[in-house]
């Protein structure tokens, strides 16, 4: 029992990180339409940007700036080449973004080398707090508790301020939103930042748990694809529903049976898709009549 | 206020608009009528940007704005009612009005949402209702009234009776009259040709993407010839 309990622990903690980097996933794509592959990579560089920065600047800082490092980076991607696939054939972005990854990637390897890196947790946080019914380690609490703010942050700022409100019209109609006087250019390029930031700071909880190697933006892009495709394109509970579901799903079946838990979330997907093509909390899908 | 000069318009390579002229003094409704596929809607996607002409001019307020991007277009003043009205689904009927605000001169009538609201006390009584919820018909007064926040020079209108029921479309141009009379520049696109005359003091007739008619409103009335070469009445 207190076995499965902490798999089942571990299984959301995942599902938390699963969900935040899917957010970014998603946004770009409802705003853009763009499928971008350098998703996984720019969680990547928030892990490795943390690894580096922790031991001069302590684990908030790092928390704080690396992500905003990584928005950078995400900014200059769209700045300089991928606003340019925009309104056009979607494999283009596609073709791209995979191309990007993968020479990322090797950018990785060059900068910090093949070998992985382990992270240590924040000495405020390393250890295991009683909970009553189990004992469970104190950083993933941290962490999942941070992750549910970063979830609650972004839920705001899209439904409760003007530029949120800007940014779903901008998913549903951008040429309308051009129509009445919106950057829609800038806007573009400021969602692809705000999605590559929520990338990054998931790098960056992440990492101390995982260890960080030049694979881990690849690790993580299949699952944020599955959930993304799982929770329904667009939808924003879609996407935590459908992270916690893989994470939990992924951790569980380990204690059971270990080798399916890597097929389990492309199993759920195929058998949800085929009630459901619209994912489980999607719009209407062009796939159904 | 606004003057096309030989605009001429491409979708790929399909020559859509062929030297599309046309102009809109300050104050005027402008009714632009032709048959189905005539390139009405063509033409305001022309001047807002939206679908930008090849070659030709776009003159607004002395400037040529023909090859500006359609965000800089509206916040020079052109405000855009598109024809199927384009309401964002998943926003409340104030997010949508607030969504169109914009900084600037505040316009001829300086639209705030209190005077949309007070225009249209049918919006305030659904603000917190989404998008995609609404009748054609408040859809239709929400599409008019988003563009009106933004308080545009010229108000480019296009087909706003389209589709909607006869007691709705009445309504409809009951809003376009008053807008008229508060002095409104509108550009109104319409299929309904007897309702737009009606409130126009000039028109033009676009056939196959070329003007083949221009004069005032009045003269069309009577003119039963060109009504039915034209306009199949």
């Amino acid at each position: 029992m207190t076995e499965f309990l902490s798999f089942l622990m571990n299984g959301v903690v995942l599902g938390l990180i699963f969900a935040v980097v899917a957010l970014g996933f998603t946004l770009i794509l409802g705003v853009m339409q763009v499928i971008n592959f350098t998703h996984g990579i720019l969680f990547a560089l928030g892990a490795y940007f943390a690894f580096s920065m922790q031991k001069h600047v302590g684990f908030w800082l790092a928390l704080i700036l690396a992500p905003l490092l990584v928005g950078v980076v995400g900014w200059l991607l769209e700045r300089l080449v991928i606003h340019r696939t925009y309104g056009g054939n979607p494999l283009f972005g596609l073709l791209l973004t995979f191309g990007l990854a993968m020479a990322l990637e090797e950018v990785i390897r060059m900068v910090w080398g093949k070998a992985g890196y382990s992270v240590a947790a924040p000495r405020f946080a390393a250890g295991s707090l009683d909970l009553g019914f189990m004992i469970y380690s104190k950083y993933r609490l941290l962490l999942a508790a941070l992750a549910i703010l970063i979830i609650l942050l972004v839920w705001l700022f899209l439904e409760k301020t003007p530029y949120g409100a800007i940014i779903k019209a901008g998913a549903s109609d951008a040429e309308m939103v051009m129509a009445l006087g919106k950057n829609l250019p800038r806007m573009r390029t400021f969602v692809f930042a705000i999605g590559s930031v929520l990338a990054g700071v998931a790098g960056v909880i992440a990492a101390p748990i995982w260890s960080v190697r030049p694979t881990i933006g690849t690790a993580i892009l299949m699952p944020a694809f599955v959930i993304v495709v799982l929770g329904g394109i667009g939808s924003f509970w879609g996407s935590v529903l459908a992270g916690l579901i893989v994470g939990v799903s992924t951790s569980v079946s380990v204690m059971f049976w270990a080798q399916i838990s890597d097929i389990i979330p492309y199993v759920i997907m195929t058998a949800v898709l085929l009630f459901r093509p619209r994912g489980l909390m999607g719009e209407k899908s062009v796939l159904e009549v | 206020m606004l003057v096309v000069e030989k605009m001429n318009t491409f979708y790929g390579d399909a020559h859509v608009l062929f030297d599309v002229s046309l102009e809109i003094r300050e104050g005027e409704v402008v009714a632009l009528l032709g048959r189905n596929g005539a390139g009405k809607t063509t033409t305001i996607r022309s001047i807002m940007g939206l679908t930008p002409p090849r070659t030709g001019r776009v003159i607004f307020k002395g400037e040529n704005i023909a090859t500006l991007p359609p965000y800089v277009i509206a916040n020079r003043g052109v405000g855009f009612v598109p024809d199927n009205r384009r309401i964002f689904p998943t926003l409340t009927v104030r997010q949508n009005l607030e969504l169109a605000r914009k900084q600037g001169d505040g316009g001829k009538n300086g639209w705030t949402l209190e005077g949309i609201y007070e225009h249209f006390p049918a919006l305030k009584e659904i603000e917190d209702r989404k998008g995609e919820v609404l009748s054609g018909g408040e859809q239709q007064m929400l599409t008019i009234a988003r563009t009106l926040m933004g308080n545009p020079d010229l108000v480019l209108l296009d087909e706003p009776t389209e589709g909607l029921a006869p007691i709705m479309v009445m309504e409809v141009m009951k809003i376009i009259k008053e807008l008229k009379e508060k002095g409104e520049t509108i550009l109104l696109v319409e299929q309904n040709s007897t309702l737009a005359l009606g409130i126009s003091q000039r028109a033009y007739i676009l056939e196959n993407g070329h003007v083949v008619y221009s004069g005032p409103a009045e003269d069309l009335i009577r003119n039963d010839e060109v009504k039915q070469k034209y306009l199949g009445i």
